[in-house]
């Protein structure tokens, strides 16, 4: 039996308390999403707060400021997201904690650096933020790899992660299904949403007997589909996994966590809308392979991946060239005007720092 | 079809009235904040978790026989879900936040970084049985499992907290 007023309940309670405490608990606080008949302002964005977490609350090596006025109407978009050249730069210093993961980053630099692309976007009624860069140290924990197969309706999209060290076993809300291979353990896992399995976002997870762990994602991908080219794929000389069926293009190749430069534009209540990026080595796709549907779009010229995520918002990653990837992010309640959005994205020329 | 992409449509069948929506609404979003604040420890975090679960269970609300149970089960699987989804970007976040200050006590900031230790089953049951008040068979329903169970899970939970935090 349990004390109640055991101090470590005292201190879980304690802590509990203090991070409710900021939280907006007034009974006319928020207006309810999706009614028709709601016109107040409406607070969202789970998934911006999931992507703001690494961008607001990591890694903040170098800040930029850029233009803060606010822009034009809703009906003449004018805002440029593309930071200016000539404004002064504030530079956070990160703390050095001697832990193995600190963020390491000590040039300062007005804009991204020399040779990485960059991207304006333009919407009325926001205004764009900092232009964050963030880059860890060059310790690789694990790698990454993308594959994009077919087009259209028929697209599959496949993000796998190499890790080490990781212990067989699903955490999570999942129907798992144990799968038969000679090597290892491995799973194919099905997203539950409300105890019901979900018809898309399949996973699968490897665990080799050499601790080599497999973990991928699959977009537009039936349950066949993903086991077999999961469990058709090798380990491969230079790169880190074979597919057996030709079909996978191996698109990106990279570290977990690489190196990014990010810009959010938010609404006059400070409310992030929309954030646009541009991440090393296919990171993006990470985000793609959660959607539901994934469609062909433009993207400054480039072709595009657009797809909508499970809260309405819409991502829209391309190839920037370099090695680069770019991501559009935009909130559900801009979603209608994604299309508009998207065609507004153009490539600026940055002199570098 | 927008930006490509097919947007979620809003269709009459269902959908409750606003007036019912609306009460609905403001009689639960105070619990279904505190309820996602236990779960994710994160109040921004929780306030969208807490406000898409409601959208969800409102858009349901005239078929249900016990929306108030369907809300708590709704709130623990769109926490899980993020969890899931974000297991990521918080292992990044420790690692880059790592000796940074924070805005909350030490204290507080421990017990944070002692709950992320646990599965998400263990958080659950020892933040919704001590903090929100859940009794065990509302635990239970809502991670689908026995309420032995989930007194199996908040024993084990307290057991790596006492470890995980220094008296």
């Amino acid at each position: 039996m349990i004390d109640v007023h055991d101090p470590v309940i005292d201190r879980l309670r304690s802590a509990l308390d203090e991070v409710a405490a900021g939280a907006d608990l007034h009974e006319d606080g928020l207006i309810p999403l999706r009614t028709a008949t709601s016109t107040a302002p409406r607070r969202w964005l789970g998934a911006v707060a999931a992507i703001m977490l690494v961008a607001a609350g990591a890694t903040v090596a170098l800040v930029v400021r850029s233009a803060d006025e606010p822009v034009g109407s809703d009906d003449v978009p004018t805002q440029s997201a593309a930071p200016t050249a000539t404004e002064a730069a504030a530079v956070t210093e990160v703390p050095s904690t001697g832990a193995v993961d600190t963020v390491l980053s000590t040039e300062v630099s007005v804009s991204v650096a020399s040779g990485v692309p960059w991207f304006s976007v333009s919407i009325g009624g926001l205004t764009s933020g900092d232009l964050v860069h963030r880059q860890l140290d060059d310790r690789v924990e694990q790698l990454t790899q993308s594959w994009v197969a077919g087009n259209g309706e028929t697209r599959m999209l496949l993000r796998a992660t190499i890790a080490q060290g990781l212990q067989p076993g699903v955490e999570g809300d999942y129907t798992v299904e144990d799968l038969n291979v000679d090597d290892g353990t491995a799973y194919f896992l099905q997203p539950n949403d409300n105890g019901a399995p979900m018809d898309f976002g399949f996973e699968l997870r490897w665990f080799h007997a050499d601790g080599t762990a497999w973990l991928f994602r699959s977009q537009g991908m039936s349950r066949d589909e993903l086991v077999t080219a999961a469990l058709g794929a090798v380990p491969g000389s230079g790169v880190p996994i074979v597919l057996a069926d030709p079909a996978f293009s191996s698109v990106a190749i990279g570290i977990d966590q690489p190196e990014s430069y990010t810009q959010a534009l938010a609404d006059p209540n400070g409310q992030t809308q929309v954030q646009l990026s541009v991440m090393r080595d296919g990171e993006p796709f990470d985000n793609l392979v959660s959607a539901a549907n994934v469609v062909d779009v433009t993207v400054a010229g480039a072709q595009a991946y657009s797809g909508q995520l499970a809260n309405g918002s819409i991502v829209t990653v391309w190839d920037a060239g370099g090695g680069w990837w770019g991501q559009l992010y935009i909130g559900a309640s801009l979603a209608r005007a994604a299309d508009g959005i998207i065609e507004s994205v153009q490539a600026v020329a940055m002199t570098g720092a | 079809v927008v930006g490509g992409v097919k947007l979620p449509m809003m269709t009459s069948t269902g959908k409750p009235s606003a007036p019912a929506f609306d009460e609905f609404y403001r009689a639960h979003r105070i619990d279904a904040v505190r309820w996602a604040v236990a779960l994710v420890g994160d109040r921004a975090v929780a306030e969208e978790l807490a406000q898409d679960a409601l959208a969800a269970v409102g858009a349901r609300l005239p078929s249900l026989d016990n929306p108030t149970g369907y809300l708590r089960r709704t709130v623990v699987n769109r926490c899980a879900s993020w969890h899931r989804s974000h297991a990521r970007e918080r292992r990044r976040m420790h690692r880059v936040a790592a000796g940074e200050p924070t805005s909350y006590t030490q204290a507080t900031s421990e017990m944070l970084g002692a709950l992320a230790t646990l599965p998400y089953k263990q958080r659950a049951a020892v933040t919704l049985r001590f903090w929100a008040d859940w009794t065990d068979e509302q635990i239970g329903e809502a991670l689908g499992c026995a309420p032995t169970t989930v007194r199996v899970l908040v024993h084990r939970a307290v057991a790596t907290l006492k470890v995980e935090i220094e008296p």
